[in-house]
């Protein structure tokens, strides 16, 4: 897929060249404004009005990392709507489980090559990192999210967020600090594989 | 064990696992890492915090979020935009106003500018006794001379709705149509009844031939005033209605 070329059909308007980037990015996007948000409704709104917004706002695009532009995009969005919330918190409509959490219905994390207990623990692993990041305040959710799970580097993190690359790698400390202390015992329900390949790093 | 580990030796364990560090400050590090074992072991713990959060897989979307030309705000080529019965019915009490004004303002124009009106009696003709008593109406042949019935039976034309029984009528009823309507019977008259050598039409002549020349304009004038009425009533009902129907249909939209 050449960007360049489809930014700039989108640019004049062809709106089918900016719904083949929306194809190539969504999962990134969505990915991110589930992390920020929590829960599934409320990533959709958040990613849709993202793709919106950055289609409007394309000509404000000045070049570099597209996929940065678009994550600072669909973070402001996010931002946007949690400050909302705070204002006027709101009650969820789906069904809550023991744990006092929105069921879902994980389709999209299903893999058909694992077992049921494997994902059965990968669900809780998943349940349970997410429980952790919604405690994190949201700068700090933002920056953890957006290097140790969508894989960008310090100076893309700093680009999305709008923030010198020091305040990056000290709120990323912080963050990482606290879910530390969220996540203790999550480690035993991580597969021996995982936990093998993480013990080599050192 | 690690409740010891100060804010920038966290930071610092961090930007190492990430290899954000410096030569120098690593080198550092890495000595104190040897030195210190609740270092060590607090390197451990962001490490294992690191892992898991890298476990995660990339979430799949759960839908595309593919843009519609409505939610890009995109106009199709080719395609008709329907007006809301809203916008319809207030562009059409402004245009009713606008036509109501232009045409009422046009027509006191007309009336301010215009000559006097043709229904006006010449001034001979008022005091003329021959003529009947003053007043209008349609009713007979107009002035009633003295004369025998044959200068009425003279008179060309009769306007249309004038009976035979209005020639009759006597003199001291007699009524006097508007000169308009008859071109000729007064001058006529005028003539017969005029002492000799005065020109023919003389006291009535100029005037009667005045108020005969006023005569043809006069109905049309007044036709183009009555259709003058109407279409500014209708303006009128127009613009009023129209906007009195948007404002409820916008009412219960909201």
């Amino acid at each position: 897929m050449d960007e360049a070329s489809l930014i700039q059909a989108a640019l004049k308007g062809d709106l089918d060249s900016f719904n083949r980037l929306v194809l190539f990015y969504q999962d990134i996007i969505y990915s991110q404004a589930y992390r920020m948000m929590g829960e599934r409704d409320a990533a959709e709104d958040a990613a849709q009005d993202a793709f919106i917004s950055a289609f409007r706002k394309l000509d404000s695009y000045r070049g570099g990392s597209f996929k940065a532009w678009l994550l600072r995009i669909v973070t402001n969005v996010c931002y946007d709507e949690l400050r909302r919330r705070k204002r006027r918190p709101t009650t969820p409509l789906e069904p809550l489980d023991n744990d006092q959490e929105e069921i879902e219905s994980p389709r999209w994390m299903s893999d058909t090559g694992e077992s049921p207990e494997e994902y059965t623990e990968r669900m809780e692993v998943a349940r349970a990192l997410q429980r952790c990041l919604n405690d994190l305040p949201v700068e700090f959710r933002t920056v953890v999210t957006l290097v140790d799970i969508q894989g960008m580097d310090y100076s893309e993190a700093a680009q999305v967020v709008g923030t010198p690359l020091g305040t990056v790698k000290s709120r990323l400390a912080r963050a990482r600090t606290r879910m530390r202390d969220c996540l203790q015992g999550v480690w035993e329900l991580l597969p021996d594989s995982m936990r093998l390949v993480g013990e080599s790093e050192l | 064990m690690t409740n010891r580990i100060k804010t920038s030796d966290w930071e610092a364990l961090s930007a190492y696992l990430d290899n954000q560090i410096s030569a120098k400050d690593r080198s550092r590090l890495e000595t104190r890492l040897r030195q210190e074992a609740e270092l060590a072991g607090a390197l451990e713990e962001l490490r294992r915090t690191r892992v898991i959060l890298r476990s995660q897989p990339q979430l799949r979307a759960p839908r595309n979020f593919t843009l519609t030309p409505a939610m890009a705000g995109v106009r199709r080529p080719g395609l008709r935009i329907s007006a809301s019965p809203f916008a319809t019915l207030r562009l059409a009490s402004v245009l009713a106003t606008i036509f109501l004004i232009v045409v009422t303002v046009g027509d006191l124009a007309v009336r301010r500018f215009s000559p006097a009106p043709t229904t006006m009696v010449a001034p001979e003709q008022a005091f003329d006794p021959r003529l009947g008593k003053g007043g209008g109406g349609g009713g007979g042949p107009g002035i009633a001379p003295p004369a025998p019935a044959m200068e009425i039976q003279s008179v060309p034309e009769e306007p249309a709705g004038l009976s035979a029984e209005s020639s009759e009528m006597p003199d001291d009823m007699a009524l006097v149509v508007t000169p308009l309507s008859y071109p000729a019977p007064t001058q006529e008259a005028a003539m017969r009844e005029s002492p000799p050598g005065l020109e023919s039409g003389n006291s009535l002549g100029p005037q009667a031939g005045g108020a005969v020349e006023k005569a043809a304009p006069a109905s049309t004038s007044s036709g183009a005033v009555l259709i003058i009425r109407i279409l500014q009533v209708a303006l009128g009902l127009l613009a009023v209605g129209a906007g009195i129907v948007a404002l409820l249909l916008r009412r219960s939209q909201l």
